[in-house]
């Protein structure tokens, strides 16, 4: 932890993890709770972050948005682990697979992930697991591609030769002995996934393309707040500043991580 | 180099055949009856009977993949539910708004990434260094739909200086075209230039460690001579490549733009399409920008040969 900075993303990703674990206890009203009387209401004590078109309190929105946003980050960072770390491990370590496995990488990095996105939620349908489900493989092949990256270097080291003269099977030696050594990499590219997921439901949700617009995510709050920007901009500022919060303290943990964990590529990144 | 151009084209051909079959698919990914889904759920079982047979879902999986497949190299994309039109002829009206736009915004991005990569390489440490990696940062960090609306409400709603959305073509005139384009190419300009101004500090830092650029200096050069001489120039491989990737992902992803300005563009009729449930444009436009993003990266490779002698292929 050289760089403050890093202690700062740290801190941005504390703050929000907190804000959308106790979503529950610190929003003052219940996100879905209409109230017609009191809509488009500036921001004041009552209303931290004012309210939007039907009177809703933005603030409560926002919060069981951010909990929205962790929750398909973390899915997203989970199953394009659980798709792309073991296709990286195999096309990297059984050379047989190779070509087979990132060819059809290849092709899911074929089409920019917005698009891939956007047309498997027209196939799914919209709802929050659907999202989960599609940014979760439009970005599993990004983490196949760095596993596989060190794999191919880890597996000509010495201690591989060892284990494979000690006559130890091709799956053990994976697990025990390449694997570990690939899991630096693979943690930071999961930082940033991490990331893509969180502006990727956003996007999504925004394009009406997401979760289904009465839910309350980030994305959502600010296609509903468009059309009153500019007499109510809170509903569509706050939002978006929660998502720059978010992504920014990921990135910044990415750069952290990856300074730490991966001393050869400090050069040329930070300067 | 023909020889290298026509290995790459070959190992294209699985990749565009599982890319073809990944757009295949997504239409069968569908919960339920996609004719249903198409017409809605109120549609006459006969016309659903119909749609079925013209779409050939009643044919086995692998017959109608061929058949697909079979359609797509002749140029036929299927019809249009919406607009009952050919999927192609649908996609010809909507691409000279994105190609407009694309460029327009990849000039913005190149035009600001560049330079800032090459001043911050030059002068590392310093406080325009510093400015530059911080704003790239937040280019990276930034969704840009989020800084496309506030851009909207700077300089359409308050100021006043900018049309808040829309298009004219050119045939009316290219200094009207050029404000509605205004906005949305700042806006995906500003947030590619971040990526483009990091790799080119990256790709400029690693030439300027070299020897030959310490005896450039040696032999009395002047400071922008060497920079622009013979740091810049062996900097230009990565440059173009990410000025390459950014422009294909500029041509098929301008969804974000194209809908938040209302340009009628190949991103917008996507947008349009999966709300309209019109699979035969979705497929087409999914195919279309997955195939121009592997073409382009192609001519990338090829861009190097050219902008280093020393590649050899």
């Amino acid at each position: 932890m050289r760089r403050p900075v890093v202690l700062v993303g740290v801190a941005l990703i504390l703050l929000l993890v907190a804000a959308g674990l106790l979503a529950p206890l610190l929003a003052p009203a219940h996100p879905q709770k209409m109230n017609i009387a009191e809509r488009l209401r500036a921001p004041s004590l009552r209303y931290l972050l004012g309210t939007d078109d039907f009177g809703r309190d933005v603030f409560s929105r926002v919060l069981y948005g951010i909990r929205l946003s962790l929750t398909i980050g973390a899915a997203v960072l989970l199953l394009s682990t659980a798709i792309g770390l073991p296709a990286g491990l195999m096309a990297g370590y059984l050379r047989r697979l190779d070509n087979a496995l990132m060819r059809v990488m290849d092709a899911l990095m074929a089409f920019p992930a917005v698009i891939l996105a956007i047309a498997l939620m027209a196939a799914l349908g919209p709802s929050a697991v659907n999202v989960a489900v599609a940014l979760g493989i439009v970005y599993s092949p990004r983490m196949a591609r760095v596993v596989r990256g060190s794999v191919l270097v880890v597996r000509e080291f010495e201690y591989v030769t060892a284990a494979q003269a000690l006559g130890q099977s091709e799956g053990l030696i994976m697990l025990r002995h390449v694997l570990p050594n690939c899991l630096s990499p693979a943690v930071v590219q999961g930082t940033f996934i991490f990331a893509y997921a969180v502006l990727g439901e956003a996007l999504l949700s925004f394009l009406g393309a997401g979760v289904p617009p009465h839910v309350p995510s980030l994305g959502t709050i600010l296609s509903g707040g468009r059309v009153y920007m500019g007499q109510a901009p809170w509903i569509t500022i706050f939002p978006g500043l929660a998502i720059m919060m978010l992504v920014i303290g990921l990135n910044l943990l990415g750069d952290g991580l990856r300074d730490v964990l991966d001393p050869r590529l400090v050069r040329a990144g930070t300067g | 180099m023909q020889a290298y151009i026509a290995r790459r084209l070959v190992t294209m051909v699985p990749i565009v055949v599982l890319v073809g079959t990944i757009v295949f698919l997504l239409l069968h990914l569908t919960p339920g009856d996609p004719a249903v889904i198409m017409l809605g759920p109120d549609a006459p079982a006969d016309a659903v009977t119909q749609l079925r047979h013209d779409l050939g879902l009643d044919l086995p999986l692998y017959v109608q993949w061929g058949r697909w497949f079979e359609r797509v190299l002749r140029g036929d994309l299927g019809r249009s539910i919406f607009f009952g039109l050919p999927v192609t002829t649908v996609m010809r009206q909507h691409l000279v708004p994105t190609v407009f736009l694309s460029l327009l915004a990849i000039l913005i991005a190149a035009g600001i990434g560049v330079p800032a990569g090459i001043l911050s390489a030059v002068r590392r440490g310093s406080w325009l260094d510093q400015t530059v990696t911080l704003t790239a940062f937040l280019g990276v960090s930034i969704p840009e739909f989020w800084l496309a609306l506030n851009l909207v409400l700077l300089f359409a709603v308050q100021l006043g200086l900018l049309p808040v959305a829309g298009y004219a073509p050119p045939a009316q005139g290219v200094g009207r075209t050029l404000t509605y384009l205004a906005l949305p190419a700042f806006t995906m300009g500003f947030v590619q230039s971040a990526l483009i101004a990091r790799m080119t500090r990256a790709a400029m830092l690693e030439v300027v460690a070299q020897d030959y650029i310490r005896t450039a200096h040696a032999k009395g050069l002047s400071f922008w001579q060497v920079t622009l001489r013979h740091t810049f120039p062996n900097a230009l491989i990565a440059v173009v490549t990410v000025v390459g990737i950014v422009f294909s992902v500029m041509m098929g992803g301008n969804v974000v733009a194209e809908t938040i300005f209302t340009i009628p563009g190949i991103g917008q009729l996507l947008m349009s399409s999966v709300l309209r449930r019109d699979y035969p444009v979705i497929q087409g436009i999914v195919l279309l920008v997955a195939t121009a993003y592997v073409v382009i990266n192609l001519l990338v490779d090829v861009v190097y040969a050219f902008v280093d002698p020393r590649i050899r292929y």
